[in-house]
């Protein structure tokens, strides 16, 4: 069944087209990879999926529902989220802060005014937990610039979980980090699998054939490929246009 | 209605509107090529006048007021750019709001210790004193002179934008400062006349007035807000969306001021329609600018490159 | 985030005493005119604390502040005014609850409307339209003839706060034109707007607010839209500084649109920034600083402001912090 799906979706700047009337879909509890080089349009189809930028022309679709025309925290709400391939966290958080707040995002609106919310143990509890998960327990009270460019990868990727996404998109996030932590990241995601739908856009082409069950290859903002990822995969076209060159 | 009034008004209106650009120009220049925010801009018009009114009583001749003016004025801009304005640039626009009101209230404050609390008042050559008539309309030569002026300098600035090389660089500096850099451009140089080209317009904006005004201690207070308005509405950065919207706002201001009672009075009645005429006339140009914020939030020629 | 502010407290008490006892101190020395300089000091931390929840708190660089205190304070004006010299029986009144309440309401429906519109922008475009608002303000009251235009307004009386039964029970009526009743209850408001500013500040409110601040993008990305939350800061920070501006037209006796100059909206900036952005105590040092200073320089000289423009400059271009962000700063290590 296909969760996100995308019907000739277009996006230009100026001279470039950045999204080439993209179809995309993406099915179920499946990880769905995104590759193609530098420039190729991945992070700005990323940014239109998820209502940052808005496409010239073209349908977003959740769940049957045309979201093309809703705003960005709405369609979070909806249980479509997104990480950044530049990590953006609040820097002046602690990291259990940033964890805690995204989790306060996800519980509804905040015009409360009086109880600390420092101090809300559920939101703590929760946050603890996604940090225990990503292996950031023993920095939780540390300022989130003071992590090194690996942790702050993976806190991008806690706060994202903590607002419990059906779909969620993950925009290079193994980038910068070590190679454990990759590892890690890599095994906590094929247990994601089981109840959210993944769009992963990844140059560690490691990491993409361990988890991608589909694979897309986006090329000068077009899809030049897309299917289950052991057929495109052999697909002439992308070994020609991508893959022959580094495998 | 008579039109001689309202061809009156429609002089008045275009002077005020030349005024406001001359003091925007500069404004929105600073801010589209160094993202610069100068309150102390409201200085330099003030400055040009006073160094104006001193130097025509001084020397007896308003051609060397102005001369001096000029002078005068560009060189105090060289050296407030260089002592606090080029520190600047890379603060935030609070951090240069904050600072540049620092400026004013010394500016204010050294005027007022060089030439006392009192204005200055700027005699006119009797050749400039007189008027000039058109059929039933008489206008004041120096109005005509403010205005041919103004038109002249926007003139000179969309020729010296649009169709030179300091105008491509001054362009190209609004969109790319890197790229200027690896051309091989002094950028500091660019800056520093940017910033001195912005504080003449403003100080010639005060000169022009102040034989109607006179010059007077922060009498560029006030109106550097209403010059804000103009770059608002205009597109901040873009020196066609002040001239533009710098002419809306003299028109309709002067016009409010002129007419809006008389059209109150036609439907509701002559008392309250005096009342109320002033206080919306006041806030007119005000309630422009938020009906323009909901529509375009960025202005009305957002430059396209920021 | 957590550890810090304990120290902060302490010295924020300590301020706060040393502000309440000062003028009784000087009282006792026979110097009375500190009491009038301490009841200015005090309104004006009001404002400068209000201003704080907007730019230390939300990041909102609001230059058009000065607009609510001249609200606040012609909403003390107008009515005593009609009550004194008759007209509007609608609007007169010594009323004090009535000049809050008319007030408090003029301050947040001005702060909503305009807030709605400016906070669609970012900021330069913001700074210079909430400054453009609040200059719309001072023309407006300019050109109120009926309220003296340019030339503001007498405030015969003080507003009176009757509690509805108090004298029954034998609970004397609040005399506010007794000076130190009236500086007690400027500083019982001063406690208030703190209390409520740092309630805000740790609340989930407060926390999307600052979350928003440091990353706006990331906030909707997890599914916050910052805007109604800003709006409504907008709303309580314009209320609160209305709320001085009655306490102003009560403590001069006088209301005029020189109130609203942009210029007085700078100075409260400047306060906030003075005392440091990031702590709940800054804006109420910012402000002592500001008015004891500005005591002290306007007796030596009519030119005060030369030395202040000059501390503003070296302020803004080295003393990143303020004077609580020096203190506070540590040594590099
Ligand atoms: N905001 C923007 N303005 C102009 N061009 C952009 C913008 N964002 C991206 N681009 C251009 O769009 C193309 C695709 O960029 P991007 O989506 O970041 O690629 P990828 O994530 O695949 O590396 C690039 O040519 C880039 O320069
Ligand atoms: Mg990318």
């Amino acid at each position: 069944m296909s969760v996100l799906e995308t019907n000739n979706l277009s996006k230009r700047f100026g001279g470039v087209v950045a999204t080439d009337a993209v179809n995309l879909s993406l099915q179920k509890n499946r990880v769905h990879g995104l590759i193609g080089p530098n420039g190729a349009g991945k992070t700005t189809l990323i940014a239109q999926l998820a209502g940052q930028l808005v496409p010239d022309a073209g349908r977003v679709i959740l769940n049957s529902r045309d979201i093309t025309r809703l705003g960005e925290p709405a369609r979070v709400r909806a249980g479509l989220t997104r990480t950044f391939q530049i990590s953006a966290l609040f820097n002046d958080f602690s990291v259990l802060e940033n964890v805690a707040f995204a989790v306060q995002a996800k519980a509804g609106h905040s015009f409360r005014f009086w109880s600390n919310v420092g101090q809300n143990k559920k939101f703590n509890d929760r946050a603890h937990e996604l940090l225990e998960l990503l292996g950031l327990s023993n920095q939780a009270h540390a300022n989130a610039s003071a992590l090194s460019h690996g942790e702050q990868r993976q806190l991008e990727i806690a706060m994202a979980l903590a607002t419990k996404p059906l779909v969620l998109m993950l925009d290079e996030p193994m980038a910068g980090m070590g190679a454990e932590e990759s590892m890690r990241l890599i095994q906590l995601l094929q247990e994601l699998k089981h109840d959210t739908t993944l769009l992963l856009v990844e140059h560690d082409m490691d990491a993409v054939f361990a988890l991608a069950d589909d694979l897309s290859v986006l090329v000068n903002g077009a899809l030049i490929a897309t299917g289950l990822a052991a057929d495109v995969r052999q697909n002439p076209d992308v070994i020609a246009a991508y893959l022959g060159t580094s495998t | 209605m008579d039109w001689t009034l309202v061809l009156t008004q429609a002089i008045n209106g275009l002077q005020l509107g030349i005024l406001l650009f001359l003091l925007s120009a500069g404004l929105t220049l600073t801010f589209g090529i160094m993202d610069l925010i100068n309150l102390a801009h409201a200085s330099f018009f003030m400055l040009g006048a006073f160094i104006c009114a001193w130097a025509t009583l001084y020397f007896d001749s308003f051609v060397v007021g102005i001369v001096c003016a000029i002078l005068g004025t560009a060189l105090l801009a060289l050296i407030v750019e260089k002592t606090v304005i080029s520190h600047l640039y890379v603060r935030d626009h609070l951090d240069q709001l904050l600072a540049t009101f620092g400026l004013i209230l010394i500016a204010d404050t050294a005027v007022h210790l060089i030439w006392g609390p009192a204005g200055l008042a700027i005699p006119l050559p009797s050749q400039l004193q007189g008027q000039v008539r058109f059929g039933e309309l008489v206008v004041p030569t120096y109005r005509l002179v403010i205005i041919g002026v103004g038109l002249l300098i926007a003139a000179t600035l969309y020729w010296l934008v649009n169709k030179t090389r300091a105008g491509m660089l001054i362009r190209a500096g609004a969109s790319n400062r890197q790229m200027l850099s690896t051309l091989g451009i002094n950028v500091k140089l660019l800056f520093t006349s940017v910033f001195i080209l912005g504080a003449v317009l403003a100080g010639l904006g005060g000169l022009l007035i102040a034989p109607i005004t006179e010059a007077s201690i922060g009498m560029g207070n006030d109106i550097i807000i209403t010059a804000f308005v103009v770059i608002i509405i205009g597109g901040i950065g873009s020196i066609k969306g002040a001239f533009v919207a710098a002419l809306l706002i003299g028109f309709i201001d002067t016009f409010g001021r002129a007419f809006l009672d008389t059209i109150f009075a036609l439907f509701m009645s002559v008392d309250s329609a005096e009342t109320a005429a002033p206080a919306v006339s006041a806030i007119l140009v005000y309630l422009l600018m938020a009906l323009i914020l909901v529509w375009r939030p960025q202005g009305l020629f957002p430059p396209k490159l920021r | 985030m957590n550890g810090v502010p304990t120290l902060h407290r302490i010295g924020g008490g300590l301020v706060l005493l040393l502000i309440l006892f000062t003028p009784f101190v000087m009282l006792w020395l026979g110097k009375p005119f500190w009491l009038d300089i301490f009841t200015r000091l005090v309104i004006l931390a009001i404002a400068a604390s209000s201003l704080s929840l907007l730019l230390s708190v939300a990041g909102l660089a609001s230059f058009g502040h000065a607009a609510y205190i001249g609200l606040g304070a012609y909403a003390v004006g107008i009515p005593v005014y009609y009550e004194t010299y008759g007209g509007a029986d609608w609007l007169a009144s010594y009323s004090g609850w009535w000049h809050v309440l008319l007030g408090v309401t003029v301050c947040a429906l001005f702060a909503l409307v305009t807030g709605a519109i400016s906070l669609r922008t970012k900021g330069v475009h913001f700074i210079m339209i909430t400054m453009a608002f609040s200059q719309m303000i001072l023309y407006l009251l300019v050109a109120l003839e009926e309220f003296g235009g340019d030339d503001g307004l007498s405030v015969d009386l003080r507003s009176e706060f009757v509690v509805p039964g108090a004298q029954v029970l034998g609970i004397p009526a609040l005399n506010m034109e007794e000076p130190w009743v009236f500086y007690l209850v400027c500083f019982a408001m001063l406690l208030l707007v703190l209390f409520i500013v740092a309630k805000l500040r740790h609340s989930h409110f407060g926390r999307v607010l600052q979350a928003a601040k440091q990353n706006e993008l990331r906030v909707k990305a997890l599914g916050i839209n910052p805007y109604r939350y800003r709006l409504l800061a907008f709303v309580v920070a314009g209320i609160f500084a209305g709320l001085s501006g009655i306490l102003f037209a009560n403590y001069a006796y006088f209301v005029s649109p020189s109130m609203v100059e942009w210029t007085r909206s700078g100075e409260l900036m400047f306060m906030v920034i003075l005392g440091g952005v990031s702590t709940l105590f800054g804006p109420v040092v910012g402000a002592s600083v500001f008015v004891l200073l500005e005591h002290f320089l306007s007796r030596f000289t009519v030119f005060w402001h030369l030395p202040f423009g000059i501390l503003l400059l070296v302020v803004v271009l080295f003393g990143r912090g303020g004077i609580i962000g020096m203190l506070k700063r540590e040594p590099k290590t």
